[in-house]
């Protein structure tokens, strides 16, 4: 997932300045805001707490006490004391179980371009958690720590979704962000606490590999803000092979976010000689305006070595920047470069006038220029959530 | 005291301090200064004797289980050692005991309890089995205080009728996610797998003795001495694509850390579940009265699964390939075949080559 946790951000910021690409003044700018809020909200919370024991949402009962998953495309058929592929969600006796209800095993205040969003309030902040679990094993993870990990071997806090959204109020927050592993895994938490999020006038949203079936997908739209997607690569064999999922769910999912009209944005992490063949990223590119339109922010991030894939080196800058050409040359309104900080790809440029509006560099946003979702030079409506 | 037994405590009891950091982040990766290597902790590994190829023993005596599960340890101590007797073609049980294991060892016997807690104790490996081999274990001179019983977890170690003991005087009884225990920090990569392992695989024990039991599997066919590593590792979900097709079993299995420490295998087919496992289904598991002795797992799991499509055809029901599950997927134990395949080369899938030597009493 492309959320990481605090703390490696800032070891990845850290190697960042040995390599030369951020100062130390960013550096500091850009992780000890962060830094200091997540340990706050950390210590306030007890540690320890039980998994829970709470009937999913989203499933079958069949025979001799099988049940079928239908939350995901996987579809697990799950004997009787077995879990899913996710690992979190446990057949007892027949019915099915999600272990990690509001048990959270990371939980950190992220500036809203960590996960990241461009178009979603710069520079607010999201109270963001995550419990064990996934349904894809991506070889590069970065946080397989607790993605791949079953939820008795975290560390769990007890955090119902009223106390998510006090948290998050607490520690000023206009975000919820359900993130860093893979929050399909977790839905139902998801959908409560979205729920209440939103008669409270808190923003939500989903950092996932959108590898969720439609039914869901759609009855989470209902109460979330926006949606980010991880898209893994315009392929269904680097999705088999590399991710252990499947390509044409996604671009169903993406679909169907589109007719939902919820906002959403998309990242594209391009891994070394695995997805960084540029036709690809132009058939990408081209699908995208086809399908969902112009006005997807799409960010082609950085890939660093990690988990599986530690063999590969980090993406060349030159190849991000030749993807968001593409992208841009597609017809993608907003193309990023992402996890390169300083790169002048992080910014927002005004589709129409081409005017700079929003300045990154890293997770700090420098100027923000829109005004009221417009652009302050030609009036053109930048597409996003501005206030 | 031993040296190697003092050793073996107070690694044990170290993990013990560490366990709260180690679990931090799962089974985050931690720095090499905080997690001795396994050289530091545990005698070199060497790889045991080459497994006997292709050779499995199974041994019947329809009196050593009765319709309540009672086991008769008497029958099953002469069917443990007949049959490691004839695995090794020697007359005294013991001296195949020394071939696979040393008085210096640690020894991990790796029972199997999934179901336990379900009420799934008759599909487990019976504790009367597990006691017969600490007591051929002993008899060549492992001390008691160096050998741990273990399995995925307290719970199911618990369920399937075992004490959970701490590290003493007599073996230890415990699950991978106790708190003493827990996972390595860092990711064991063999092909497609990838998993944290336990510590009973990466440090505390250099020798293991696998005690699987054989049992139909909803998903990929057949769970025996291939599957059974999967309570020692900590995304054991992972290993069971909806697909059906389970290499990774086979992929983990390369791993030196199980591959050259699995010594004799004995698995408990005092039950057979050839249907609806591997949770049990006491209508569709047969009273069978049986142990499988093997040191190849490939053969003893091609037989195992040999067994449970004659089960199934006497019964009216499918073979395991024509099974597929409640999805419509393949539930072929194919992984098996790749395990024989002639790269991973873990054992012989080939049934006309696998030389089986049926005992009944």
């Amino acid at each position: 997932m492309s959320g990481d946790s605090l703390e490696q951000a800032g070891e990845r910021n850290k190697r960042l300045v040995e390599m030369g690409k951020l100062n130390r003044r960013e550096f500091i700018a850009s992780a000890s805001g962060a830094a200091v809020l997540a340990a706050g909200v950390q210590m306030a919370l007890a540690k320890g707490a039980p998994l829970s024991n709470v009937e999913a949402r989203w499933y079958k009962k069949l025979p001799n006490k099988q049940v079928k998953c239908t939350l995901c495309p996987r579809h697990c058929v799950v004997d009787d004391a077995e879990r899913g592929y996710c690992g979190v969600r446990e057949n007892r006796g027949g019915v099915y179980t999600t272990l990690v209800y509001g048990v959270p095993c990371a939980i950190h205040v992220d500036p809203i371009e960590k996960k990241p969003l461009y178009h979603a309030v710069p520079g607010s902040f999201a109270y963001s958690v995550a419990t064990a679990g996934c349904n894809m094993d991506c070889d590069y993870c970065q946080n397989w720590e607790i993605s791949q990990a079953r939820p008795e071997n975290t560390f769990n806090y007890s955090l119902p979704p009223k106390k998510v959204i006090s948290e998050a109020k607490k520690t000023g927050c206009k975000w919820i962000a359900f993130t860093y592993t893979e929050p399909v895994v977790f839905a139902e938490y998801v959908y409560d606490t979205a729920k209440l999020a939103k008669t409270a006038g808190v923003k939500t949203v989903m950092i996932t590999n959108g590898f969720i079936n439609e039914q869901p997908m759609r009855e989470l739209c209902k109460y979330l803000t926006a949606v980010k997607v991880d898209f893994k690569g315009f392929s269904e064999a680097f999705y088999e092979r590399t991710c252990h999922g499947k390509l044409q769910p996604v671009l169903k999912t993406l679909k169907t976010l589109r007719s939902e009209g919820i906002w959403f944005e998309l990242v594209n992490l391009v891994v070394p000689t695995l997805n960084d063949d540029m036709a690809q990223i132009k058939a990408l590119s081209e699908w995208i305006v086809r399908n969902l339109g112009p006005d997807v922010p799409v960010s082609f991030t950085r890939f660093m070595p990690m988990y599986k894939l530690t063999n590969l080196p980090p993406t060349p800058v030159e190849t991000l920047e030749k993807a968001r050409r593409i992208g841009l040359n597609a017809g993608i309104h907003y193309a990023y470069v992402g996890n390169v900080p300083g790169n002048i790809g992080e910014n927002t440029y005004c589709h129409a006038c081409g005017k700079l509006l929003v300045q990154r560099i890293g997770y700090d946003v420098r100027v923000n220029r829109v005004k009221n979702g417009r652009c302050p030079f030609c009036g053109a409506k930048i597409p996003g959530i501005w206030n | 005291m031993s040296n190697s037994r003092r050793q073996f405590l107070r690694d044990v009891f170290s993990l013990l301090v560490t366990a709260e950091a180690a679990l931090q982040g799962g089974c985050k990766s931690r720095s090499t200064a905080e997690e001795p290597s396994r050289q530091a902790l545990a005698p070199a590994r060497t790889a045991p004797p080459q497994p006997l190829r292709g050779r499995v023993v199974l041994i019947r005596d329809e009196n050593v289980i009765d319709d309540n599960d009672e086991v008769d340890s008497t029958v099953l101590k002469q069917m443990l050692d007949r049959a490691v007797a004839t695995l090794g073609d020697v007359n005294d049980p013991r001296e195949v005991w020394r071939d696979y294991y040393s008085p210096d060892d640690r020894v991990g016997v790796k029972v199997s309890c999934l179901p336990g807690p379900g009420g799934g104790r008759p599909v487990c490996t019976h504790s009367a089995l597990t006691d017969l081999v600490i007591r051929r274990l002993t008899d060549i001179g492992v001390n008691p205080g160096n050998i741990v019983i273990w399995d995925r977890s307290n719970a199911d170690l618990i369920g399937a009728g075992y004490k959970i003991r701490q590290p003493g005087n007599q073996p230890a009884c415990l699950g991978c996610t106790d708190t003493k225990v827990g996972y390595s920090s860092d990711i064991y990569v063999s092909r497609t797998a990838a998993s944290c392992l336990a510590r009973f695989l990466t440090r505390l024990c250099t020798r293991q003795v696998s005690l699987p039991v054989m049992k139909d599997h909803g998903i990929v066919g057949v769970t025996g001495a291939l599957k059974t590593w999967l309570g020692g590792v900590h995304n054991p979900n992972k290993y069971h694509p909806s697909d059906g097709h389970a290499v990774m079993i086979a992929d983990l299995n390369l791993l030196p850390e199980i591959r050259n420490s699995q010594g004799l295998i004995v698995c408990d087919v005092l039950n057979l579940l050839y249907y609806g496992g591997p949770s049990y289904k006491p209508r569709t598991t047969a009273r069978y009265g049986g142990l499988l002795v093997a040191t190849d797992p490939v053969a003893l799991d091609r037989v195992g699964w040999k067994l449970i499509d004659e089960h199934r055809t006497a019964n009216g029901l499918p073979l395991l390939e024509n099974d597929p599950n409640a999805d419509g997927m393949p539930r072929k134990p194919d992984y098996i075949l790749t395990a024989g395949d002639r790269e991973h080369n873990l054992g012989e899938a080939a049934l006309d080559m696998i030389k089986l030597i049926e005992i009944t009493a």
